[in-house]
């Protein structure tokens, strides 16, 4: 497979990806293109975990710059990242069925204490360390606009298991929470006129008791 | 542009910004707005590098300034929906109140209803007539079955439970009346084909209804307190084709059911010694064929004995076992030929036959902690890593210098992770101990469970001596005093989810205290 004529750097990349690739798999990265016009590169690998770029690469037409309408490029690149980082362990059929638990499971309460000691060894607890870099990849977000940006550009990738983890992660932030918390929490214009708001607590008396 | 203007904040991260690149897509002259960054690197932007650039997010990142606007309204309707069903239900249903824009959201999210918190059964009504679908999951006490059967039936055919993706129908008392079990409504399995997660409690399943089901996305499965029949129960599993997860304790109608699942990957079992007469309970359990199952795990009810007798005919990825315990009397585990059995004097019988190479993780219930017990224990498991034990006396002084002289030098103990409930320094637990202490070389953590005023510095220093922790036989081994027990034998299981924890016995609760250990 004779790698396409660009900048050298690339070709490492393309025999990596030639090697390991299905074999039908060639040329180079895709080129998303951002709202300003910048190209981000992603792996064709990284690729199928966005349904979108996997029905474009299966019918032909991922060759040239992809534009991803309203993705500024910095969300591209985390994006990019979570893909890249994901990929050599995607599984398609597993990120489709998978499960998810709204509640959890053993109500344990742990209380953190000065000495909180763990026992070493597991077995198989995130063996590929994603479970922690998904923690990190989102605690590491500025601010709650770039959460917000990543849902939508995962969700108009259809990436759902970045879907997933940002939905989960903005659940995390109102879980437990007052209304006026979570408005504090999300910015959110509370636009109700206090008629709105009663009739709103009326309807709902169950839900407001406690 | 906002974005980039933004990145500069992050100038100190490695990605270096497009320009770099010599193939820049369309006419848009980039340079100018972007800031210098890092030093020029040859590899391109974005993430299409080689590994080293992919750990860390990009600068910048979706970086609109924070000013208070709200942005969370930019998100779908869809989006918003999902969020909101990972939601408790009154934190979901209250979601109404936030702003206009969630008014009503709420209503056309995937429903996530638990009847166990609300205060009437009126309430879970008024939801789910108010409410539009589809159903992501729905709970409620199983008693209500017994109570009110036509207004479970009514919730059951709501259309706000269309497309139901786990049903819950949760045991609040213990031991109900096993006479009456009422039968589960037929409604309950319009759901069959969407099912993914189903805990069925206190009923009765028919034949007629149980036989025509398939469940073709059903991965977890509890039954508790069910009467069915053999051949019911067996169909069911046959006709549930991914099911990973499977919860049958206290089952009555049959006595032996036999396992024989391609996709099953834990099984919990358990026997409730039932005094009807006139009743006959699940009882034995044969592992026929489960190629991909890896933890067989009790479920005990609490403190009360149990009979049952699990055989294991071929489950070549076993890995985790237990908690087999000392009281479960007319009990058996058979793995192969290896049987092991409570027994009243000796704890637990063991005859090994055929070790049982792939088991890992074990966890033993025993009265008298007795090394003599514990090694026939580990011998039936020769590639052990991990060994919970909860004993409560001393029986035996567990002298093993002389008696395992020749066994030492044979036994290759390959245990990484020793946990010792209910310790208290005493001599036959000190002696016990020094046998993994001085023994096990690839040891890397033990834990003693303690009370919690024993755990003093004198306590501590003397235990340090005792127990030789400076002639240990593994030089990173670590050990630790915790001051909380695990109250739960080790068995942390409440529910089809909590089978699919790889190790079921690791208690969070009694992480807490001081430690020792060397460097």
């Amino acid at each position: 497979m004779a790698p396409p004529a660009t900048d050298a750097a690339t070709t490492k990349q393309e025999q990596q990806h030639a090697a390991g690739g299905e074999g039908v798999e060639v040329g180079g990265d895709l080129r998303l293109v951002a709202e300003c016009g910048t190209v981000v590169r992603l792996s064709r690998s990284a690729a199928r975990m966005s349904t979108t770029l996997f029905d474009m690469i299966e019918a032909g037409c991922a060759e040239g710059g992809i534009p991803i309408k309203g993705a500024d490029v910095g969300t591209l690149r985390l994006v990019a990242a979570y893909c890249e980082k994901h990929a050599p362990h995607y599984d398609p059929v597993a990120s489709a069925a998978r499960l998810r638990d709204p509640f959890p499971p053993f109500p344990i309460e742990f209380t953190p204490a000065s000495y909180a000691v763990k026992p070493v060894t597991q077995l198989d607890p995130d063996p590929h360390g994603l479970e922690a870099w998904d923690r990190k990849f989102i605690s590491d977000l500025p601010d709650n606009s770039a959460l917000f940006n990543l849902i939508i550009v995962a969700n108009l990738m259809a990436i759902e298991d970045l879907v997933d983890l940002g939905c989960t992660a903005v659940a995390d932030k109102m879980r437990g929470k007052t209304p006026d918390e979570i408005r504090v929490a999300l910015d959110i214009e509370n636009d109700y006129t206090p008629e709105q708001e009663a009739e709103v607590r009326r309807e709902n008396a169950w839900a407001f008791e406690d | 542009m906002e974005a980039l203007a933004a990145a500069p904040r992050r100038a100190k991260r490695r990605k270096p910004e497009a320009p770099k690149s010599p193939e820049q897509e369309d006419g848009a002259n980039i340079s100018s707005l972007v800031p210098a960054t890092s030093a020029p690197d040859s590899c391109p932007p974005g993430a299409g590098g080689d590994e080293s650039h992919i750990q860390d997010p990009p600068p910048g990142a979706g970086g609109e300034e924070e000013d208070g606007i709200d942005r969370i309204s930019l998100l779908p309707d869809a989006i918003l929906g999902e969020v909101i069903s990972l939601l408790p239900t009154k934190d979901a249903a209250r979601t109404q109140i936030l702003a206009n824009r969630w008014r009503h959201l709420w209503r056309s999210a995937p429903l996530n209803l638990d009847g166990r918190d609300l205060r009437t059964i009126d309430v879970v009504s008024r939801i789910l007539s108010a409410h539009r679908g589809p159903g992501r999951r729905f709970r409620f006490p199983a008693q209500h079955l017994q109570y009110y059967p036509a207004i479970v039936d009514a919730w059951l055919r709501s259309p706000a439970l269309d497309n139901l993706q786990e049903i819950d129908c949760c045991i609040d008392i213990y031991a109900p009346d096993v006479l009456q079990a009422p039968p589960q409504p037929a409604s309950t399995f319009r759901f069959s084909s969407c099912l993914c997660v189903a805990t069925l409690s206190q009923c009765h399943l028919s034949d007629d209804v149980a036989q025509a089901l398939q469940f073709p996305k059903l991965k977890k499965l509890s039954l508790q307190w069910v009467s069915i029949s053999e051949d019911s129960l067996h169909s069911i599993i046959a006709a549930s084709p991914v099911l990973e997860c499977l919860l049958l304790s206290t089952i009555f109608g049959f006595r032996c059911v036999r396992i024989n699942s391609a996709s099953l990957t834990s099984i919990g079992v358990g026997a409730n010694a039932g005094y009807e007469p006139t009743v006959t309970f699940l009882e034995e359990f044969i592992i026929e064929d489960a190629p991909c199952l890896k933890r067989i795990l009790y479920h005990r009810p609490p403190q009360l004995p149990m009979r049952l007798q699990v055989s294991v005919i071929s489950a070549p990825n076993l890995e985790t076992l237990g908690c087999l315990k000392y009281s479960d009397y007319s009990s058996r585990l058979t793995l192969g030929s290896t049987i092991i059995e409570p027994c009243y004097i000796k704890e637990f019988r063991v005859i090994n036959s055929t070790p049982a190479c792939t088991v890992k993780i074990l966890a033993i219930n025993i009265f008298n902690l007795r090394l003599d017990v514990i090694i026939d224990l580990m011998r039936c498991f020769p590639c052990l890593e991990k060994l919970y034990i909860q004993s409560y006396e001393e029986g035996d002084k567990n002298l093993w210098h002389r008696k395992h002289h020749n066994l030492i030098k044979c036994l290759d103990i390959r245990l990484k992770t020793v946990v010792l409930n209910n310790y208290r320094g005493i001599k036959s637990q000190v002696n016990f101990t020094t046998f993994f202490v001085l023994n096990a070389k690839m040891l890397e953590s033990m834990t003693f469970e303690c009370q919690r005023d024993s755990v003093t510095d004198r306590f501590l220093a003397e235990q340090h001596q005792l127990l030789q922790l400076e002639k240990r036989a593994s030089r990173c081994a670590r050990f630790y005093f915790t001051t909380e027990s695990c109250r739960h034998e080790f068995l942390h299981i409440n529910h089809a989810h909590d089978l699919s924890i790889s190790d079921p016995f690791e208690c969070v609760e009694a992480g807490v205290g001081a430690c020792l250990s060397f460097e």
